[in-house]
Formats: structure tokens, sequence, C-alpha cells
């Protein structure tokens, strides 16, 4: 062991628990941090969630007011996409891109710190908007002017938060995009990564290119708010359709930033239970990266209804359903790996498979939008809200459980329940399309989004979603049960490979994997790399 | 199967372990050097996003400012 190698290993063993938990600069410990941050948020904005749906369990006011049901759907969109979704997949990040590219730790370790520990505080500020005076930010999580300066003082906490969220993932990004482009082992060239560090490398310039306009676009909100410019404010001279440019030249990379790694983890997955290499891997890198140019060119189908002129509808319709074409390379690629492979239909195979189908049903609603015609009816109708929460539940959150029952028995050193895990899954499946499929009737009905209170029409459909909505919520204390028995019960240890046909260097460790692993480069091997050969 | 090794350790083999492993925690250090400044890099690059969505704002708000109390 070398002289660096003994200090690290000292090290460990005199960190205390506040030591190596709140000024861990390890890799591993900051992945679990996020996931752990990620898990809890879920739980809360899962809890808006719930509330919601109870409100809208039938018609007429039941529960609440109108204005504080708003702030739960804005509080709902906000906390659910920076809290939960963003973190969740940072943590994944931290914990396997260094492993799967052969690096003791990320570049910027004390920065990786840094980047977790700003979000507690972000979300301590952006909840504690419910307590003030006027309540929490109720204009939705788009945050659209004028409505949103009309509410109370909180907005400013909102925005504070939204900089300190944005500044936590431009650091995380950085940090990736540092790691990936440098601490690669060496011989392990850019096209012999994994999916899933791809999917990263390519989701973290997207990042670094949109939250600073997030934050541009907050920052002259909180001036015309507070200090009386008027960047928003038609009565002054301002614009405020320039807000919803500017928000959405953000927003829609932002769905990307939510979808890309986990198109990484499902192309980790799929190969391994097709016991296949992953169909058309360089196709796939190209598919990710056309995924990630095309969403700078289309924010414009947000806004198809206020008043675009005619060509620009033209062009966001046709440049919007482009993108159908890389996304359906990444589909047919994976339905094709698993093309007369040897399946097996382990719990992470189920979720993968789960994800394809239902974030396709998604991405099909999502082509029928883009049709302007056809827009001008579904604007603001819940059939957006089934649509894109197809996309970010069915697709994003999946893709993570996804990713943490692949990873799972590798981080922790025990394998999980089959039984409780493919108990979660198949109510989790079932239940989010009782949630959310009758949400497209509604919607092409014409039931109005963000509204408490509806018209008798809509209330079978409503109560059937609201079922879903109960049922799906109640699964996810499945997963808590699952993951703690295997952490702390399980009696079952996990082999290093865990999956008998996953490739790549994070198998070649033990499970759990030491503390500081790679602290020398490893050597390359490319037959025990998912794409060594790179000639399929 | 090809075998690529660490950088220069090949030319080392056969000296000590100790050597080989200092080599390439040396060469680790060099690496971790290069990544702080691509971390500056897309810094700026950040920095710049953040500032251009300003200047488009300023075209449109900054120019019909009433000040407060107008």
């Amino acid at each position: 062991m070398s002289s660096t190698a003994q200090a690290i290993h000292h090290e460990e063993h005199r960190q205390s628990f506040f030591e190596r938990w709140f000024m861990s600069t390890n890799h591993k410990d900051i992945g679990t941090l996020y996931l752990l941050f990620s898990f809890l948020m879920l739980f809360v904005g899962g809890g808006f969630a719930m509330l919601i749906r109870a409100e809208l369990f039938e018609p007429g006011l039941q529960l609440m007011q109108p204005y504080f049901f708003n702030e739960l759907t804005s509080m709902h969109g906000l906390v659910m996409i920076f809290g939960v979704i963003m973190p969740a997949f940072v943590g994944l990040a931290n914990w396997m891109i260094p492993l799967q590219i052969g690096a003791p730790d990320m570049a910027l370790p004390r920065l990786n710190n840094l980047s977790f520990w700003i979000l507690p505080f972000a979300f301590a500020l952006l909840l504690s908007t419910f307590f003030m005076p006027g309540g929490a930010p109720a204009a939705g999580w788009t945050m659209y002017p004028p409505l949103v300066l009309e509410g109370g003082s909180s907005i400013a906490f909102m925005i504070f938060a939204i900089h300190l969220m944005g500044i936590s993932s431009i650091l995380g990004s950085i940090n990736i995009i540092a790691t990936i482009l440098n601490l690669r082992a060496p011989g392990l060239d850019l096209l012999k990564m994994p999916m899933f560090c791809w999917s990263w490398l390519i989701t973290s310039f997207l990042v670094i290119a949109v939250m600073p306009v997030l934050a541009g676009a907050v920052t002259m909100m909180l001036f015309d708010r507070f200090f009386g410019t008027n960047f928003f404010n038609a009565a002054g001279g301002g614009d405020p359709v320039m807000y919803q440019h500017v928000f959405w030249f953000f927003g829609h990379p932002e769905v990307y930033i939510m979808i890309l790694p986990a198109f990484g983890i499902i192309s980790e997955v799929v190969p391994t239970f097709s016991r296949k290499p992953l169909f058309g891997y360089k196709a796939m890198v190209y598919a990710t990266a056309s995924i990630a140019f095309l969403s700078f060119i289309v924010w414009s189908h947000h806004m198809f209804t206020v008043g675009l002129p005619l060509g620009a509808e033209v062009f966001f319709m046709y440049s919007t359903m482009l993108i159908a074409v890389p996304t359906g390379v990444k589909v047919f690629n994976w339905v094709t790996t698993m093309w007369r492979g040897s399946l097996s239909f382990e719990v992470p195979m189920l979720w993968a498979i789960a994800f394809i189908v239902l974030f396709t049903i998604g991405g099909f609603s999502g082509v029928m939008m883009a049709l302007v015609p056809a827009d001008f009816q579904y604007n603001q109708t819940y059939f957006i809200v089934a649509h894109f929460h197809y996309v970010l539940v069915g697709g994003a959150l999946f893709g993570i459980i996804a990713g943490v029952y692949y990873w799972l028995p590798k981080w922790s050193g025990h394998m999980y329940s089959n039984f409780w895990s493919k108990l979660h899954f198949w109510s989790s499946v079932i239940s989010v399309n009782v949630l959310f499929f009758p949400q497209h009737f509604l919607g092409l009905a014409g039931m109005p989004r963000r509204m408490p209170d509806y018209n008798v029409a809509f209330a079978d459909w409503n109560m059937v979603s609201s079922i879903g909505g109960f049922w799906f919520g109640a699964t996810q204390l499945i997963f808590v049960g699952v993951v703690i028995h295997c952490v702390f019960f399980s009696k079952q240890k996990a082999t290093a490979r865990v999956w008998d046909h996953a490739y790549g260097l994070e198998w070649t460790l033990p499970s759990p994997p030491p503390h500081h692993s790679f602290t020398l480069p490893p050597v390359i091997d490319d037959s025990q790399l998912a794409h060594g050969d790179t000639s399929h | 199967m090809r075998m690529v090794h660490a950088s220069k350790t090949d030319e080392k083999a056969d000296k000590p372990v100790q050597d080989r492993a200092d080599a390439a925690m040396e060469g680790l250090e060099r690496r971790k050097a290069a990544a702080r400044r691509t971390a500056w890099i897309i810094a700026a690059i950040a920095a710049a996003f953040f500032i251009a969505s300003l200047v488009q704002g300023h075209f449109v708000g900054i120019s019909n400012w009433v000040p407060p109390g107008r």
C-alpha cells in the first residue's frame, strides 16, 4: 500500500459521524446524501400531491381554499423538479460516475460537498414560505408574471431559493464535466464510457447553459417586484411574454435534464438483463447529443397560444416533432437490444421495461401537442398534466427507481427482498396508470388544470385518478421498507458483479466498494467493459 | 482483447511497486490540475449565459424603466 493510500485508509477510520456526513468529500457519501435528500423530498412533494388529489376527489371545495390549492400545485412542481428528480440523478452520478470511469473521486470533492449542502438550505427557504404572511407563491412552478408579482413578499424567498438550487446544480455539473473529461482511467476512451456517463456529460452541458438563464429570469422578476423595474410589466413598458421566452429557454432543456440521465440508466439495465451488448451504442450517444441540441430550439411550443407569429409557430412545431427522431432511435435501440436476447425479468429490468412503455406513451402525447392547431385544444387542460406526468413519473422517476434497484446491492453489499421489490413494482405500475391515464380523458373533455373545483361532468374520472394517486403514494412506502431492509437487515450478501451479465468497471469492485476506490488507476480490460468493443 | 495500461507504468514495469504507485499518483495530480482548469472554463460559460439573459432583458426592460415614485 502506498504512503498516500495508507494516509487515506487512516483518515477513513478517524472520521466521526459529523465529519463523515456533514464535511464529507467522498463521492459515495455525498451520493448517499443526495439520494436521501431526494427520497425525503419525494414524500414532501408527494404529500402535496396527495392533498391536491384529495381536494379533487369530488367536485366542490372540501378541504382548502383555492389560493392554498394553487400554493400546493406550485410548490409540488418546484419540489418534485428541483428537490426530487434533479438531486436523485446527481446522487446517482456521484455514486456511479467515478466508479464507472475508474476515478478515485469526483474532480472537485470540496465543491461537491458545497453543491449538496446548499440544497437543504434552499428548500428550507422555499418551504418556509408556507408560513409567511400572504402564503407561498401560488402562480404555478412556471412563476409567470404578472400573476406571480401579485403575491406576497414570499416570492423573494422563492427567488433566492431558486438561485441557490441553480448554483447547486451548476456546481454539480461543473464537477461532473471536469471529472469525466479529466479523470477517466487511462485507456478508457470517451466512446468506451458507459451510457450513464455519456448521458450525464451531455446533461451537464445543458445545465450549464440553461440554469443561469433561469437565474436571469428570476433576477429580473425580483427587480420588477421590489426595485421598480418593468422588465415584465406591460403597464411600465415591459413585456410579460418575454418572461415566457426566457423561462422556456430554460424550461424545455430542463425537461431533458430530467430525462437524459434516465435514458442512461435504462441503457445500462436493458443490456444486462438481455445478456446482449447495447444495440447501436454510438447511435445512442449521437441521439442523446441530438436531443440535447434540439432541446434549445423548441421552447416556444410551450407558448403556442400567446399570439406568436405564424412563421414562429410553424418553425417550433416542426422542430419539436423532429425530437421524435433521435428519441425514436433510443426506444428502438432498447427494444432491439432485447430482441432475441436471453431475457430475464429481475426487478431493475421490470422498471426499465415499464419506463420504455410509459415514457413512449408520454412521448406520443407530446407529439400530439407539438401540432399547433391541436395544441389550442390541449392547452391548460389535464391532457398536459397527464402528458408530463407520464414523462416525469413513468419516465424520470421510474428510471431513477430502476437505477436504485440496479445498483443498490453494489452500494450496500446486500440483496433486497425479491417479493417486496416486485410488489412495489407491480403496485406502482398499475396505480400510476390508474392515476394518470384518466387525466387524458379529463383534459380532452376540457377540464382545466390548476383548478380546485370542476364541473360534475368530470367527477368520475377525477375520483378514479385520486384513488390511483393515494394507491401510488402508499405504494412508495414499500420502497422505503425495501431499501431499509436491504441496507440494515438483509442477510443475503451481494457478489462483486451482482448481475451475471453486468459489465463495466463498477462491477470489478467488491460489493460494497471500499470507502476509497480506484486510488490507483485500474488497468482497462476491454472484455470487462460494456462498450469495450465499439465495433458492434 | 486489448490491454491498455496506465501511462508510463508499462515502461517502468521492472521498478518497485512503490515507484509505480507514486508515478500513478503524480499522473492523477496532473489530471486533477487539468480538471480545475476545465471547471473554471465551464464556470465562465455559465456566467456568460447569466449575463446574456440579463442583456436580453435590458433591451426590453431597462430602456422602459420607470423609477419608483414617478
